[in-house]
C-alpha cells in the first residue's frame, strides 16, 4: 500500500473518522511504540502508555489543528504520556532497569522481550542513566534519526539547547560504556 | 512528497547524524544502532484492532466538546475557576479580589505551558490562551464568531469537572504561583 501523506490521512479522518483513525494508527503506531518503549524499557508499560496515547489521539483528532503537523502532535502526546508515566512510577521504572541488567552476562534474564549482544544492552543501560529529557533527546536523535528542527517542535525546546543536550548525552554514554 | 525524495532526505539525515556522532564520539559511532527490545508476535496487529475498538467504544468525538470549553468566554471562565479554586484551597484571610489581582494571565499561561511539556494534557488550552493573548480578546471574538452552545449552557461545575478530569493539579498551580 502506498504511504499516505498526513494531509490525506486527515482528509480521510474528516470524511470517515473510524477509517481515518485506523489509517493514522497503522501509519504511526510502530514509531510511537518504539519511541515509548525505549524510554520505559518494559513492554507492558509501553503497551499501557500506548493505550492512553490512542485514547487521547482519538479524543483529540476532531479538534486537531493541522498547523502543528500530525507527526509532531502525535509525538508530543506520546512523549507527554511517557513522561507522566515515568514521573508517577519511579519504582516500577527501577524494576525495568533490573530487567535490562538481567540480560547482561551473569544476569538473570527474565521476560524474553529483551535480547541482543552485550554492547547493545550496555548501551541501553547507559541511556537509562541519563536524565529523562536528555534520554528523550538522545533516543530521538540517535535511534529515530530525527532532525533538531522536528525535535524542537515536539519537545518545545530550542535547537541550540537540543544540540547541547545531545552532545552531553553522547559524552556520558561514551564514558559509561568505556567504564570511566 | 514522493517516496524517492523522502528516501533521499532520510539518507541525508542519517549521514548528517553519523558524521555528527563521529565528531563527538568515534567509539559510539561504531556501535550498531540495533536496540535489544522485542515485541510479542502479532503485537502491532493487536494494537491496531484495539485502537479500532477504542474508537468504537468511545464513539465519534464531537469536535466541539473541548472546543466549546475553549471559546473566549469559557477560557476566561476556566481561568477564573482555577483562581477561585486556588483561593478556596489557600483558605487565607485576604479578600478574593485582592488575590485575584495578584495572579496575572501571563503567570497562568507560563505555568500551563511549562506543565504541558511534562505531562498535563493541556495543549489546546495553552494554545487558545496564547492565541487570545496575542490577538487581543476583541479580535478573537470577531474571528471566533458566535459562541457555540450545544443544547445546554456550560456551568462552573462543568468547567471544574473538566479541569479535574484532565488532571490539572490545583495544588501545584498554587505552589508555582506562590
Amino acid at each position: 500500500m502506498a504511504k499516505q501523506t498526513d494531509q490525506s490521512l486527515l482528509k480521510t479522518f474528516k470524511s470517515d473518522p473510524h477509517k481515518g483513525f485506523d489509517l493514522i494508527v497503522s501509519a504511526y503506531q510502530e514509531r510511537l511504540y518504539w519511541h515509548v518503549r525505549k524510554m520505559v524499557i518494559n513492554h507492558d508499560d509501553a503497551n499501557d502508555i500506548m493505550q492512553n496515547v490512542l485514547i487521547k489521539v482519538w479524543k483529540g483528532l476532531g479538534n486537531f489543528r493541522a498547523d502543528s503537523g500530525l507527526f509532531t502532535w502525535l509525538y508530543r502526546i506520546a512523549t507527554n504520556e511517557t513522561l507522566t508515566f515515568l514521573k508517577q512510577k519511579k519504582n516500577k521504572f527501577s524494576a525495568s532497569i533490573t530487567d535490562l541488567e538481567g540480560q547482561l552476562p551473569g544476569g538473570t534474564g527474565s521476560e524474553g522481550l529483551i535480547t541482543g549482544d552485550e554492547i547493545q544492552i550496555k548501551l541501553q543501560l547507559a541511556v537509562q542513566t541519563l536524565p529523562e529529557k536528555q534520554r528523550l533527546v538522545f533516543n530521538m536523535r540517535y535511534f529515530e534519526e530525527m532532525k533538531y528542527k522536528k525535535m524542537s517542535k515536539v519537545l518545545k525546546t530550542s535547537e541550540g539547547a537540543l544540540k547541547a543536550s545531545y552532545h552531553h548525552a553522547v559524552k556520558k554514554i561514551e564514558a559509561f560504556i568505556s567504564g570511566d | 512528497m514522493s517516496s524517492n525524495k523522502q528516501m533521499n532526505e532520510q539518507k541525508d539525515i542519517s549521514k548528517e547524524i553519523q558524521e555528527e556522532l563521529e565528531a563527538i564520539s568515534p567509539n559510539l559511532a561504531h556501535i550498531s544502532k540495533q536496540h535489544p527490545y522485542k515485541v510479542p508476535t502479532g503485537y502491532f496487529e493487536t494494537l491496531r484492532s484495539e485502537a479500532s475498538q477504542i474508537a468504537k467504544d468511545m464513539g465519534v468525538q464531537r469536535a466541539s466538546v473541548i472546543r466549546r470549553l475553549l471559546t473566549v468566554r469559557n477560557v476566561a471562565a476556566a481561568a477564573c475557576v482555577i483562581v477561585i479554586a486556588m483561593l478556596v484551597w489557600m483558605n487565607n484571610f485576604k479578600a478574593p479580589e485582592e488575590q485575584l489581582a495578584e495572579v496575572s494571565i501571563d503567570e497562568m499561561i507560563e505555568y500551563l505551558e511549562e506543565e504541558s511539556a511534562f505531562g498535563i494534557d493541556e495543549y489546546e488550552l495553552v494554545e487558545e490562551l496564547i492565541d487570545i493573548e496575542s490577538a487581543g480578546i476583541d479580535e478573537e471574538v470577531q474571528v471566533a464568531g458566535p459562541i457555540v452552545v450545544l443544547g445546554d449552557e456550560i456551568t462552573d461545575e462543568d468547567i471544574i469537572e473538566y479541569l479535574l478530569e484532565e488532571n490539572i493539579d490545583l495544588a501545584t498551580i498554587i505552589d508555582v504561583l506562590n
